[in-house]
């Protein structure tokens, strides 16, 4: 069930009735009763591989209940070796086992043999790279001795499913969710209300935006050798809309959906097209993963505390780490090491941190050096965005060639009007929110109640009148 | 917590009224489901041959074509299953038919509804001939659930205006859509059919040919004889299918005829009898082609 079915709409709604109404402050009984509806959340989706998750969630448990018990020593490492080889090996098996398969072969193929290969049929289950982590992460921090193991089994198990996030996250870290687990929760209204106001803005940006773009793109993607130079550039910023209304629009929604039932997840997205680096970008976009990567690979390998060339080797391992993350396919591999090389110069230069505050703080309008910086971050990104979209290394090759061709300069042969003036409008109003958590947080603003209420229809309007042909959330597939 | 359910009662309950009224609404409008269905409920008795299958016969089979009363109870994108089911419903109301003439595709045997981007024409079937069965989502209920508000609400203003329904059929089921419509790149369709049609998960094999099964015992049952046929395309089309999954088909039909004395099977696909010109888009007829189709298929039931 996504959050844009109906099916979410009558089972929202259920849950939270029964969580404040029929069991409230109960905590044990408010944890069972969303382990139980994260369970068929996921079940709508392939019930088959509900076991991944209790499997995964059983296996951190224990072993974070047998470090509790080991206060250091060696059988602490073996635990937590236990927990990254039982995570990472159901990962890699259903992700990341054709891959490696296919890329064997291949290769040996290359040397002059012939193996006789032959590549399962495995199902990728839906968001298993995203509760791996996050599992992960709560066996990491155990270790490290950042959080205390939990002994409340239903606690743990509901920070593993919680369904907001569990199938595209944000990667929550133990530390930040699980004691809101163990502490009761008590209902407020003017964060429910914003939870709601987040929710729709996620469902704007996922089916105004992003649904509508995808009709363009998949055409412009697909028969990319038809089209001008202008076109696939079209296309290829298009793309760039879409993958941020669609991921950010779930994100937006996750979070909105998680504070109707009392909890506050990590923010996920920062207004990323408005950074003015790539480092800056990647402190706005996807932060949950971004962080986990810095915290639980970056910063274990030594940061940047071992000189320049080391700061180079770790960043451009943490790219390719994430590239292979988010898909077993040499696109994505590819995608991470761009990201990489767009990196470098800021890291040689050591202006990787120069950007921490918001572009053009308190003023209207950005000044003309942060405003060029804007526009070439956003057009390198959505070179990158080619790759990470393409089917094949090939085809982002053969894209990418064809926007660098004198037929760059003509009259596009898609233009799509009314979506573009609905991304012009849509990008002015996150520029003036741009300050704020989310881009319908009124709480610094006194507007009247019909206003408010006006525009709130306006936006559901909007969303079903102006909802695009309903696609599959792109981080879905990861 | 009263107060915020309250309010979010009151700001939901316009948009609640509006849903339900425009699904009302539209359930109003007659589409080629509720005339079908109609005609299945109440004028079935005289009907002697009965078609069934998706696109390819929908367009391809024009009931008036045949020498005895014929109604094409064909709808786009419809499977085996649902096949099985109108004919499983109706069977026992046409105590006349004779012949039931099934298309068995390159893509029937291996393709589900429910998995395939036409899932939504499911709810089709729920809401119009009042198909159940465990497993059916929310959204199978409900038309509103289905299309764009924006889609419904042109719908809606069309049919209530100026009378513009969504019947696009003969009164004997043909579907008219495609008679006199201009002809598409029969290359370019001919790839994407072919792509769109050549699955790899051959999952739905064995749920389809137990729909199949399912089919041939009912025809036996009723003393009703089966004529299935793998309808015509172009070479665009028949040239890039994967071989091994129509083997498949070919091989099931030929076997089921081998084996039932009231069953025949017809392989059109590569028939010479179809010229270019007969077809509207590479895997689908045109009037022109459906008239030729209809009267082989009609030669051979007087065999």
């Amino acid at each position: 069930m996504t959050f844009s079915s109906i099916d979410f709409a009558i089972f929202l709604p259920i849950v939270f009735v029964l969580y404040w109404f029929v069991v409230p402050r109960h905590l044990k009984l408010q944890n069972l009763l969303l382990v139980i509806a994260s369970y068929i959340f996921y079940a709508w989706w392939d019930w088959r591989f509900l076991g991944l998750i209790v499997v995964s969630s059983t296996v951190d448990y224990v072993v974070g209940v047998l470090m509790g018990r080991e206060p250091c020593g060696t059988r602490r490492r073996w635990l937590l070796l236990t927990s990254i080889v039982a995570n990472l090996g159901l990962l890699g098996f259903f992700k990341y086992f054709n891959f490696f398969v296919d890329s064997f072969a291949q290769s040996i193929t290359i040397l002059g043999y012939c193996p006789s290969v032959r590549s399962l049929q495995i199902v990728l289950p839906v968001g298993i790279s995203f509760y791996t982590f996050q599992t992960l992460s709560y066996s990491i921090d155990v270790y490290r001795g950042q959080i205390k193991a939990t002994s409340d089994i239903v606690a743990f198990f509901a920070f593993v499913s919680f369904f907001p996030q569990l199938v595209a996250g944000p990667i929550e870290r133990a530390t930040n969710l699980l004691p809101q687990f163990c502490h009761e929760r008590v209902f407020q209204q003017e964060q429910a209300i914003d939870g709601l106001r987040q929710m729709l803005w996620g469902l704007f940006k996922k089916m105004v935006i992003a649904d509508n773009c995808a009709r363009y793109v998949n055409d412009v993607f697909a028969n990319h050798e038809s089209y001008a130079g202008s076109t696939l550039l079209l296309g290829a910023l298009l793309f760039s809309f879409q993958i941020y209304g669609d991921f950010s629009g779930y994100s937006d929604a996750a979070i909105g959906a998680s504070r109707l039932f009392g909890f506050n997840l990590m923010r996920n997205f920062a207004y990323p097209y408005f950074s003015r680096d790539i480092a800056e970008f990647w402190r706005r976009w996807h932060i949950s993963l971004s962080t986990w990567f810095r915290d639980y690979v970056y910063v274990p390998l030594g940061g940047s505390q071992g000189g320049t060339c080391r700061t180079i080797r770790n960043v451009f391992l943490v790219f390719l780490i994430s590239g292979l993350w988010h898909g077993a396919n040499w696109t994505f591999v590819l995608w991470g090491l761009i990201n990489a090389i767009l990196f470098l110069p800021l890291i040689l230069l050591g202006i990787n941190r120069t950007h921490l505050d918001t572009v053009a703080k308190g003023a209207f309008f950005p000044p003309f050096r942060d405003l060029c910086q804007i526009i070439a971050t956003f057009f390198v990104t959505t070179l990158a965005w080619i790759v990470f979209r393409a089917e094949s290394v090939s085809h982002a090759i053969r894209y990418i060639c064809g926007i660098f061709d004198s037929s760059l300069f003509s009259v596009p042969e898609v233009f799509p009007k009314k979506l573009i003036m609905a991304i012009l409008l849509f990008v002015s109003w996150e520029w003036l929110q741009r300050e704020r958590h989310h881009a319908l947080d009124f709480r610094h603003m006194r507007l009247p109640v019909g206003v408010r209420w006006g525009f709130y229809y306006a936006l559901v309007v909007l969303v079903l009148a102006f909802g695009g042909p309903r696609e599959s959330f792109i981080y879905f597939q990861f | 917590m009263k107060q915020f359910v309250v309010k979010l009662l009151a700001f939901a309950a316009p948009l609640l009224c509006l849903f339900m009224g425009l699904e009302i609404l539209v359930r109003q409008i007659p589409n080629n489901y509720s005339y079908k269905r109609h005609f299945l409920d109440h004028h079935c008795r005289s009907v002697r041959i009965l078609v069934l299958g998706s696109s390819h016969s929908l367009y391809g089979v024009d009931p008036e074509q045949f020498s005895r009363p014929a109604f094409n109870a064909a709808h786009v994108s419809q499977t085996l299953k649902f096949d099985l089911f109108i004919l499983d419903k109706y069977v026992g109301n046409m105590p006349d038919l004779d012949c039931v003439c099934l298309p068995v595709s390159y893509f029937s045997i291996t393709s589900e509804l429910e998995h395939v981007n036409e899932g939504r024409r499911t709810k089709n079937y729920v809401i119009y001939y009042g198909y159940r069965e465990f497993g059916l989502q929310l959204k199978d209920h409900l038309e509103t659930a289905n299309s764009p508000v924006r889609r419904l609400v042109r719908s809606v203003g069309n049919y209530y205006s100026s009378g513009m329904d969504h019947v696009t059929c003969s009164p004997e089921g043909f579907g008219l859509s495609y008679t006199n419509a201009p002809q598409l790149d029969l290359e370019k369709t001919g790839i994407a059919a072919a792509d769109r049609h050549t699955n790899d998960d051959r999952s739905a094999s064995v749920a389809n040919e137990y729909y199949l099964s399912r089919i041939v015992e009912i025809c036996r049952h009723h003393g009703v004889r089966l004529l299935l046929f793998t309808p015509p395309a172009c070479r665009s089309y028949h040239e890039r299918l994967c071989n091994s999954q129509l083997k498949r088909v070919v091989r099931t039909c030929e076997g089921l005829a081998k084996e039932n004395e009231h069953i025949d099977y017809v392989n059109l696909l590569h028939s010479p009898v179809f010229a270019e010109d007969d077809f509207r888009d590479a895997d689908h007829l045109n009037g022109e082609g459906a008239v030729k189709l209809t009267k082989i298929l009609d030669q051979l039931l007087k065999r």
